[in-house]
């Protein structure tokens, strides 16, 4: 398989499905509300572009957000529990907990505590994004070469330089692979906040409530066109992190290795 | 008097096993000293004792006055993959807190005193295993050692660089004086570089046979009868040490 076929596999199968879709609703007369044709999504996307526009930016801005404070907090609770196990052992489970509570079932009680919209969805967005940045940057921070942990002994290396010169190089790999999971999981942490706060007034105006309002006005093609937004957002963050990742790494670690080895 | 005495040092691991039992070894200031044995003999644990990476649970390791300064290299390279030739040669000096341009200054100096002169940019991925190898010894030569340890750095490496990387360090090392603890299962390897050679009993390991080696400098000592006979002395004793389980 030539790279040029494998990169146009994926869209030759879009296209087919798209074809078979709108031959679907030109033949059997499906109207708009049931389901909507892909010509009529497209020109949904365009002729609601401005409203669109406006939530996919409101959407990005929270789910941008959470990622970078994840990303923060992560590392740095992953950092203070690599210094101290009883501070790890504290804290590490009630980090897991937070995990495995749906954001369901928590986001009800985040909308009594705090005011801001945008701080609600921020803070639901971040606790679904949180915890594989801090678990893999806690398994970055232990995968550090052996020898090389006894040569910074050996050398009498302070516990300042063996974090920065050994743990956290050796944490990036790691740490990048957990900011990959966890950007699409914070678009998803964001959609799902502006879908429990939309109940209240003033609240989101994010995609997630595009669809909400539209779906109420039996407005279908707007709600694939929204849909179709967040699908490609998430498509985008994901590109975005693993170009960034692969940037990084490239020179040195094996997960970024040139594609010409690994197809050899 | 002896740089470095090791008496009655015995060792044990958490879960038990005796890995050491009563080692009485010398290291004289200027010598090279191989520790040969099978694997498993202790032998690379008796050079963690020495480094100081761990504390024997039996006997005394003692330095001549103040302890010396010490280079050491591994079975692995050890090199920070993300980190270039030059950055990780002065990479001892940096953890002394010593400026920028004296650490690459001397991590220059290095690099070109074991021939890697113009990597000095590449990360070890770029680099191959002999090559690897030359900057982990040039890291271990930065810091201007009186004494060096080596666990048996040459081991997985092929035969062809294996035997230039002996050359080399042998050369290295009576230029500068060096006292070298090195840790081997070869045999050829062993009483190639050495002045003595402690061969080691099986586990728990202890030193069973000490072995001055009469040697000639330069590359011709490789192919000399005396060699040979040496090698062939040094293999039977080993075998003895190892016991008739072996």
């Amino acid at each position: 398989m030539t790279r040029l076929a494998g990169r146009l596999a994926p869209l030759l199968f879009a296209a087919l499905v798209l074809y078979g879709w709108e031959t679907l609703v030109r033949v059997k007369g499906l109207p708009p509300y049931i389901l909507p044709a892909p010509s009529a999504i497209a020109a949904s996307l365009w002729t609601d572009r401005a409203i669109l526009a406006i939530s996919l930016y409101v959407t990005l801005k929270i789910t941008f957000a959470a990622l970078l404070t994840s990303a923060v907090a992560g590392l740095g609770l992953a950092v203070l529990f690599r210094q101290s196990r009883w501070i790890e052992r504290s804290l590490y489970p009630y980090a897991v907990i937070l995990q495995v509570t749906p954001i369901v079932a928590i986001a009800p009680l985040i909308l009594i505590y705090v005011e801001d919209p945008f701080m609600v969805m921020l803070v639901c967005a971040t606790i679904v994004a949180f915890f594989p940045v801090l678990s893999n940057a806690m398994l970055g921070l232990r995968s550090v070469d052996p020898g090389l942990e006894d040569l910074f002994r050996l050398q009498g290396a302070s516990r300042w330089q063996r974090l920065w010169l050994l743990q956290l190089p050796s944490a990036l790999p790691y740490y990048l692979g957990g900011l990959r999971i966890a950007g699409g999981l914070a678009l998803i942490g964001a959609v799902v906040a502006e879908f429990v706060s939309s109940t209240t007034a003033g609240g989101a105006t994010g995609l997630a409530w595009r669809i909400i309002e539209a779906g109420q006005r039996l407005n279908v093609p707007r709600m694939f066109a929204a849909l179709t937004l967040i699908a490609l957002a998430g498509i985008a963050i994901f590109g975005l992190l693993t170009f960034a990742s692969r940037l990084i790494l490239r020179r040195w670690h094996d997960s970024e290795r040139s594609e010409d080895k690994e197809e050899s | 008097m002896s740089l470095l005495r090791i008496e009655g040092v015995g060792h044990r691991f958490a879960a038990g096993t005796a890995a050491l039992a009563g080692v009485d070894l010398t290291l004289e200031a200027g010598e090279f000293l191989s520790i040969l044995g099978p694997s498993g003999c202790g032998k690379s644990t008796l050079l963690r004792l020495v480094m100081g990476l761990e504390r024997p649970t039996a006997g005394r390791i003692l330095w001549q006055g103040a302890q010396p300064r010490i280079g050491v290299v591994f079975q692995d390279p050890t090199l920070m993959p993300w980190a270039s030739v030059i950055d990780n040669v002065a990479l001892p000096l940096r953890l002394a807190g010593k400026g920028r341009a004296e650490r690459e200054a001397a991590a220059r100096a290095a690099i070109a005193l074991v021939g890697l002169d113009g990597f000095e940019a590449a990360v070890p991925r770029e680099l191959s295993g002999g090559m690897r190898m030359r900057a982990s010894i040039a890291r271990a030569f930065v810091g201007d050692p009186q004494v060096l340890l080596m666990d048996e750095p040459f081991a997985a490496l092929d035969e062809i660089t294996r035997l230039r990387l002996d050359d080399e360090l042998r050369a290295l090392c009576r230029r500068k004086g060096l006292a070298v603890v090195f840790v081997t299962h070869s045999v050829f390897e062993s009483v190639y570089l050495s002045d003595r050679v402690a061969v080691m009993t099986g586990r728990p390991g202890r030193v069973a046979d000490i072995r001055a080696i009469a040697r000639e400098d330069g590359a011709t000592f490789r192919a000399s009868p005396a060699y040979a006979r040496q090698c062939a002395e040094t293999s039977a004793s080993l075998a003895r040490a190892m016991g008739p389980s072996a």
